[in-house]
């Protein structure tokens, strides 16, 4: 269900099923990109339990979401299981209810150890690989990644509301992603010229 | 800044910084024969104006060019496709004197890349896509596209474009070297123009003597090159701006150049 009639306009929401396919999921991601043009924040909720039926897909669906122009928040219900760990890691946060916690052999994720290095650092990722007891959701939250909320939604448009001023959340995403990827004075040099357009400065 | 120009390419200036705009956003900036020949046109009276240092070639934010139009290139006989203007344009652009900056966002593909690969510098958008497709449609690039990137990315970039018609994101551009800058993608007129006005701010014959220099390297041995820039070097030190650069870093006040 994309249920972006009834959020605000700021926040662009789809529910994932635990029915559908991965292929059915990546489509349905695709869609909710294109959709969430004006949207400061995608929200993905639903179910992140299960097993990965198409590891090919999840890298992709994962790719998808690591390209999105706009911030991306997890609002996972439930068990969050192999299939919906990557995209939880792939976001740019989550907010996760009293109720949710892992299940399954989770650490068969596809893109696991990349995105843990990418998002938490080496020394984190490492922490949580290779220390068999670990609780990986008490990690997230602990560094920061995620958030243990009564109200996940609630706090997720409340986020989304401050994001959409300005667009700011988008400007924040994309240098975040300059930052990914150019060398820092390269990615600083990129935040400039965006800052200066934003303010309505001339070059 | 003020502008003339046609319905497909925009010509403005920016103090000393000619700006070419490529305007037909409603086929993504393709490459017709008239573009092609205005842009020809233009650099070549641009090379002639004394008033013009630097000049940058974009299309503006949303596409730098799509490639070249399907249609005009689907109308070519293999003797027909020598003799065209299409092809003396490509040409006509490679060989322009002075220095160019090509402004890119969104697609670079086919013709369009091996436009911007002919300028000197690269200002790249973060939407930018750089590709030469030409494979899928069973032909080659043909206005450089099998050679100009060798020289940015090293061998296996090129190959991926020209057999694989690999496209290549901006940031994975920039790390392989065929960016040479990343700015938001709606800053890419003002960031390209920015990139040429400090070209257009060192000395104009010495800039056009560097260009010469450098591409000299694809074009004789690393020993008639090194002999070549000797001899350019030399042709400069003659020149009232060399006289002007050194006299003005002795006495610290900034140069003021004449081009000549």
């Amino acid at each position: 269900m994309t249920d972006h009639l009834q959020s605000p306009v700021a926040l662009h929401r789809i529910e994932f099923s635990g029915t559908e396919t991965d292929a059915e999921r990546l489509a349905r991601m695709r869609r909710a990109l294109r959709e969430a043009e004006k949207s400061a924040v995608l929200v993905l909720a639903g179910s992140f339990d299960g097993d990965v039926m198409e590891v090919e897909v999840i890298g992709e669906l994962t790719g998808l979401l690591l390209e999105a122009p706009l911030p991306v928040f997890a609002l996972p219900s439930g068990f969050i299981g192999p299939r919906g760990l990557p995209i939880l890691l792939a976001a740019d946060r989550a907010m996760i209810g009293s109720d949710t916690s892992t299940a399954g052999n989770w650490r068969n994720s596809p893109a696991l150890t990349v995105l843990l290095h990418h998002r938490l650092g080496p020394l984190l990722a490492r922490a949580i690989l290779f220390s068999p007891e670990s609780d990986l959701l008490a990690v997230l939250t602990e560094c920061g990644f995620a958030i243990r909320s009564s109200d996940p939604a609630a706090d997720a448009r409340e986020v989304a509301n401050g994001l959409a001023e300005n667009g700011i959340g988008r400007r924040f995403k994309r240098s975040l992603k300059a930052s990914t990827e150019l060398p820092l004075k390269e990615a600083l040099a990129f935040d400039v010229w965006s800052s200066r357009k934003a303010q309505g400065g001339a070059p | 800044m003020s502008a003339s120009g046609n319905a497909s390419v925009r010509a403005e200036r920016a103090n000393a910084v000619l700006l070419l705009t490529i305007d037909r956003p409603a086929a993504r900036n393709a490459l017709n024969p008239a573009i092609l020949e205005r842009l020809a046109e233009e650099l070549t009276a641009a090379d002639q104006d004394s008033a013009i240092r630097a000049i940058v070639i974009t299309g503006g934010e949303r596409n730098f060019s799509a490639g070249a139009d399907i249609d005009a290139l689907a109308g070519h006989s293999p003797a027909s496709y020598m003799a065209s203007p299409t092809r003396r344009a490509f040409e006509s652009i490679a060989s322009t004197e002075k220095p160019i900056v090509a402004g890119v966002a969104g697609f670079c593909l086919g013709g369009g890349c091996e436009v911007a690969l002919a300028c000197d510098l690269i200002v790249a958008g973060d939407n930018a896509v750089f590709g030469q497709p030409e494979i899928n449609l069973g032909i080659i690039p043909g206005a450089g596209g099998t050679q100009l990137w060798r020289p940015r990315t090293g061998s296996g970039p090129q190959i991926g474009a020209a057999l694989l018609g690999n496209f290549v994101d901006v940031w994975t551009a920039r790390r392989i070297g065929l960016a040479d800058e990343v700015v938001p993608a709606e800053c890419i007129v003002e960031a390209s123009i920015a990139k040429a006005q400090d070209i257009a701010a060192k000395a104009p014959l010495a800039s056009r003597t560097a260009k010469a220099a450098l591409r000299s390297a694809g074009m004789m041995d690393l020993q008639a090159a090194l002999a070549h820039e000797v001899s350019l070097m030399a042709g400069l030190l003659g020149t009232e701006d060399a006289k002007e650069g050194t006299a003005a870093f002795l006495e610290k006040r900034p140069p003021q150049y004449r081009g000549r």
